[in-house]
C-alpha cells in the first residue's frame, strides 16, 4: 500500500513555478527572470504541516492521504535545494551562469535527498539495535527513541542534508523493529509525547505567522501580482497534478480517477516552510523582497484559510471514498493473506517482477537477515499477525464479556466438573445477523463458562493439568462453610433444615465416632498395628472405598488427625467401620 | 526462440483466446513466450514438474495449491489455452470488459472470488470444511504455533463467517466475509504489454 502511494509521490514542483516566469510584471518591479524562479520554488511546496492538520479531520481514504502526505513530506529536499540553487544564482547573477552551475544544482538535489535518506536509515537501524538491549532498563526506552531520532535530524542539518526526510525516514524503517522490541508502554510514551510536542510545534508555527503578518513595515502591496500568484499557482497545480497522475496510471492497478485528482490539487496547501524561507531573502540580492513577502503571507493565509475550510465539505461533494476503520476480522487477515501469496507465485509463473515479487524478496531479506540482528528473540519468535489478530480478538472479546457481566451484577465463572474442557459451545447457538461476536455468544450462553478464553488452550494442552483443575473445583465446591457465631435464628419453634444445620450434623456425628474409636482402641492396645496398613490401602473387598479417591485422602486427613491425638497406632478395624460411614456421607454431599 | 514461437502460435488461436480471456495481442504473445521458456520438454504442454522448476515457488507457502490450480481435474498436463484461462482470472478488472458480459468474464469478482475459494476447497464439495481450513492456515504459519492454537483459530474463523451453522464455509458465506475487501485490487496484477 505505502508502495503504491510512494510511487504516486513525485513532487510536481516543476511546474507550478513557472508560472511565475510567465506572469509579466504589470507595473514596473525590479525582477529578474531567476529572482521569480527563486520566488517560484518557496511558493510551490505544499507544507506538510498544514496537510496533515486538514487532512486527519477529513479522514480521505489512506491511498489519497499518503499521497498528498508523502508529496508534502518529499519535497523538502526537492524546495530547500531549488531554493538555495536559485540563490546561489541569483548572487552571482544570470549572465554569469555556466552550464556547469546547472548540472550541479540537480547533482545537489540528489545529494541532498539521497543523503537525508541515508542519515535516517543509519539511524532507524542504530536505534533497532539499541532498543534491542534495552530489556532492563525499560524507562529508558522512550528516551532513546527520542533522542535518537531528534539526532538524526541534527546530523542531517549538519552536513546540510535534507533533515526532514532524514527523520523520517528514520521513523519509517526503525517502526517496525521498535514496535517488536519495545514495551507496550513505551510505545504509548513516545506516541503522547510526539503528539503533544508535534501540536505545540504547529500552534507556535502559525502565532508566529500571524504575529509576523501584522507587522505593516514589512509590506509592500501589489494587487495585480498577489493575484496573479493565487491564480497561477492554483492552476499550475491542476496541471502538474493531471500530468503526473496520467503517468503514474500506466502502472496502477487502481487508477486514479477524476474526483482523486481534483482532491489532490486542492489538497496543496502551503504553509510555514514557505514562509521561513520568504523571510531568509537576502534584500541586497533580491530588491523586491517585501513584495514577495506580503504575497506570500497572502497566499498562505488564503491557502489554510480557505483552501483548509472548504475541503472538508468539497470531499463530501465529490463522495471521496473515506477511510474505514473497521476492526478486520480473522477471516479477512486469513483470506488476504492466500491473495498476497497467491499473487506472488502468480507473478513468478508468468516471470514478472511486480510489486509482490519485491515486496516478497524484502521480506526473505528481513527474515533471514535484519530481524534476527535487530530484534530481540522473543520478539522474533512471536512474529505471526495472524496469532497476534485472534490473541487481540480474544482479549477484547474477554473483556467485554466482564464488562457485561460485572453490569448484571453477577460472576458466574464457575467451572462445573465433568464438563468438556471446552466449555464455549460454538455448536449450539447460530449468532444473529447484528453481530457476529465472541462475547455476544457467550452472553447468551449465560452458563458455566471460563473466563480466560486462552484457558480453554491451556486445559486442552495438559490433559493432567485439567484433572487437578477440577479436582480444585470440586474441593471449593465442597468444603463445609465454616461455622458461624451468631445464627440469626427468626424462630424459635421451626427447626431450618437448611444446608449448614445438615453440614452440622455429619460433622457432629463423625467427631462423636472418632472419639469413640479412639477411646475403643486406647483399650484394645497396639498388638493390631500391622493390620491397618492393609485396609487402608482402598481393599477392594471394600466396594465403597475404592470408588472414591478423594475419600482416601479423607481417610488420610482423618487417620493423621487421630495419631495426632493418640501419639499410638491405630489398628485396621477403625478404619474399616470409617470407611462405608464416610463413603455415605460423602456421597449426601457430592 | 522468437520465431519458433509465432510460428507455433496461429493467428486464429490468438483471436480465441483475446476473445475468451480479454488478454490483448501484445499480452498474449508474450505470455506465450513465457510459456515456451517453461515447457521443457517443447511439447506444447506444461507439468506439474516444469511448474515446480520455478525455484520461487519453492518457497511460497501455497506454491503447490496454485500450481494445481492450473490443472483441470484429474488432468496432469496443461496447454497454453488452459494456461491462459488460469492467469485471466488476475486480469485487472477494467482490462476484461472487451468480453461479452463484464459479469461473467474470467476477471470477475466473481470469477476471482471462485478461484480463491477452489484454492481452499480442495476436494470440491462447495464448502471450506474445518480440515482444509486447518491445512491452509498450517501451511501459512510459522511453526511456534501449537495445533490446538491453529484449531482454535480455526475454529473462530468459521465462527465468524457461518451463517447457517453448518460448520463449513460456503462460497456465498465466503463472498460476505470479503464484502468489504477491495478483491479487484487484491487479485488482479498488471500484466506488462
Amino acid at each position: 500500500m505505502l508502495f503504491l502511494g510512494l510511487c504516486g509521490m513525485l513532487p510536481p514542483q516543476a511546474f507550478p513555478f513557472m508560472a511565475c516566469i510567465v506572469s509579466d510584471p504589470w507595473e514596473p518591479l525590479n525582477v529578474t527572470v531567476l529572482d521569480f524562479l527563486l520566488f517560484g520554488s518557496l511558493i510551490a511546496a505544499v507544507d506538510p504541516v498544514a496537510v496533515l492538520a486538514v487532512f486527519e479531520e477529513v479522514h480521505v481514504n489512506e491511498v489519497l492521504f499518503i499521497i498528498v502526505f508523502g508529496e508534502s513530506l518529499l519535497n523538502d529536499a526537492v524546495t530547500v535545494v531549488l531554493y538555495k540553487v536559485f540563490d546561489s544564482f541569483v548572487g552571482v547573477g544570470i549572465t554569469n551562469i555556466q552550464n556547469v552551475d546547472y548540472v550541479k544544482g540537480i547533482g545537489s538535489f540528489l545529494v541532498v535527498a539521497l543523503g537525508g535518506i541515508a542519515v535516517g536509515v543509519v539511524f532507524a537501524f542504530f536505534m533497532s539495535l539499541v532498543t534491542r538491549f534495552t530489556k532492563h532498563v525499560k524507562i529508558m526506552e522512550p528516551a532513546f527513541i527520542l533522542t535518537l531520532a531528534y539526532l538524526s535530524y541534527l546530523t542531517a542539518e549538519m552536513f546540510s542534508l535534507s533533515s526532514i526526510l532524514a527523520i523520517t525516514f528514520c521513523g519509517i524503517c526503525c517502526r517496525r523493529y521498535v514496535e517488536a522490541n519495545v514495551d507496550a508502554k513505551s510505545q504509548t510514551t513516545v506516541w503522547y509525547t510526539l503528539k503533544l510536542l508535534a501540536s505545540s510545534a504547529e500552534t507556535i508555527i502559525f502565532i508566529f505567522l500571524g504575529i509576523s503578518a501584522i507587522d505593516t513595515e514589512k509590506w509592500t502591496w501589489n494587487t495585480s501580482f498577489i493575484l496573479l500568484t493565487l491564480l497561477f499557482i492554483s492552476v499550475f497545480r491542476i496541471i502538474g497534478v493531471v500530468l503526473q497522475t496520467w503517468l503514474l496510471n500506466i502502472g496502477r492497478v487502481v487508477p486514479l480517477n477524476y474526483i482523486d485528482q481534483a482532491v489532490m490539487s486542492y489538497g496543496g496547501l502551503r504553509g510555514a516552510v514557505a514562509f521561513a524561507l520568504v523571510a531568509l531573502l537576502d534584500e541586497k540580492k533580491v530588491p523586491e523582497k517585501k513584495l514577495f513577502l506580503s504575497t506570500t503571507i497572502i497566499v498562505v493565509f488564503f491557502t489554510i484559510v480557505i483552501q483548509g475550510l472548504t475541503i472538508k465539505p468539497l470531499v463530501k461533494f465529490l463522495k471521496v471514498k473515506l477511510s474505514e476503520e473497521h476492526q478486520p476480522t480473522l477471516s479477512e487477515e486469513m483470506y488476504l493473506r492466500v491473495f498476497d501469496h497467491t499473487l506472488t507465485a502468480v507473478e513468478d509463473v508468468v516471470g514478472q517482477i511486480g510489486h509482490h515479487y519485491i515486496r516478497d524478496k524484502w521480506e526473505y531479506f528481513d527474515r533471514n537477515y535484519l530481524s534476527k540482528v535487530l530484534m530481540r528473540r522473543m520478539a522474533r519468535m512471536n512474529k505471526s499477525n495472524l496469532w497476534d489478530l485472534y490473541h487481540d480478538l480474544n482479549v477484547k472479546d474477554a473483556i467485554s464479556f466482564v464488562q457485561q457481566k460485572e453490569k448484571s451484577g453477577s460472576l458466574a465463572f464457575v467451572h462445573s466438573p465433568g464438563d468438556k474442557a471446552s466449555n464455549i459451545n460454538f455448536t449450539a447457538l447460530a449468532p444473529s445477523a447484528t453481530e457476529l461476536s465472541l462475547s455476544n455468544m457467550l452472553r447468551k450462553s449465560d452458563t458455566n463458562v471460563l473466563l480466560d478464553m486462552q484457558a480453554v488452550d491451556v486445559v486442552q494442552r495438559c490433559p493432567d493439568d485439567s484433572e487437578d483443575i477440577i479436582v480444585h473445583r470440586m474441593l471449593s465446591n465442597s468444603l463445609y462453610q465454616t461455622h458461624r457465631r451468631r445464627q440469626p435464628r427468626y424462630s424459635r419453634h421451626m427447626m431450618k433444615n437448611d444446608l449448614q444445620h445438615k453440614e452440622e450434623r455429619e460433622i457432629f456425628k463423625r467427631n462423636m465416632l472418632n472419639r469413640l474409636q479412639s477411646f475403643k482402641s486406647s483399650k484394645q492396645g497396639k498388638h493390631l498395628r500391622g493390620k491397618r496398613r492393609h485396609k487402608v490401602n482402598g481393599h477392594p473387598g471394600n466396594g465403597d472405598l475404592s470408588n472414591c479417591s478423594w475419600s482416601d485422602k479423607y481417610n488420610g486427613v482423618c487417620k493423621s488427625d487421630v495419631i495426632v491425638e493418640e501419639e499410638d497406632d491405630e489398628n485396621g478395624i477403625t478404619f474399616i467401620a470409617m470407611g462405608p460411614s464416610n463413603a455415605h456421607e460423602g456421597k449426601q454431599f457430592s | 526462440m522468437g520465431s519458433r514461437a509465432s510460428s507455433l502460435l496461429r493467428e486464429e488461436e490468438i483471436e480465441e483466446i483475446k476473445r475468451e480471456t480479454g488478454f490483448s495481442h501484445s499480452q498474449i504473445t508474450r505470455l506465450y513466450s513465457r510459456f515456451s521458456s517453461l515447457d521443457k520438454g517443447e511439447n506444447g504442454h506444461l507439468t506439474r514438474d516444469d511448474f515446480q522448476r520455478i525455484p520461487e515457488l519453492a518457497i511460497n507457502p501455497l506454491g503447490d495449491r496454485i500450481i494445481n490450480a492450473f490443472f483441470a481435474d484429474g488432468e496432469d498436463q496443461v496447454n497454453f489455452r488452459g494456461f491462459m484461462r488460469t492467469l485471466a482470472h488476475f486480469l485487472p478488472v477494467e482490462e476484461g470488459t472487451r468480453n461479452a458480459s463484464p459479469r461473467e468474464a474470467l476477471n470477475s469478482r466473481d470469477s476471482k472470488l471462485r478461484f480463491a475459494f477452489s484454492l481452499y476447497d480442495l476436494d470440491k464439495d462447495d464448502k471450506i470444511s474445518r480440515e482444509e481450513l486447518l491445512q491452509v492456515l498450517r501451511m501459512m504459519v510459522g511453526v511456534n504455533i501449537s495445533d490446538e492454537q491453529l484449531g482454535s483459530i480455526a475454529d473462530r474463523t468459521i465462527q465468524e463467517a457461518d451463517q447457517d451453522g453448518d460448520h463449513a464455509i460456503s462460497f456465498s458465506e465466503f463472498q460476505k466475509v470479503l464484502e468489504k475487501v477491495d478483491v479487484e485490487q487484491k487479485m488482479s496484477i498488471r500484466f506488462l504489454h
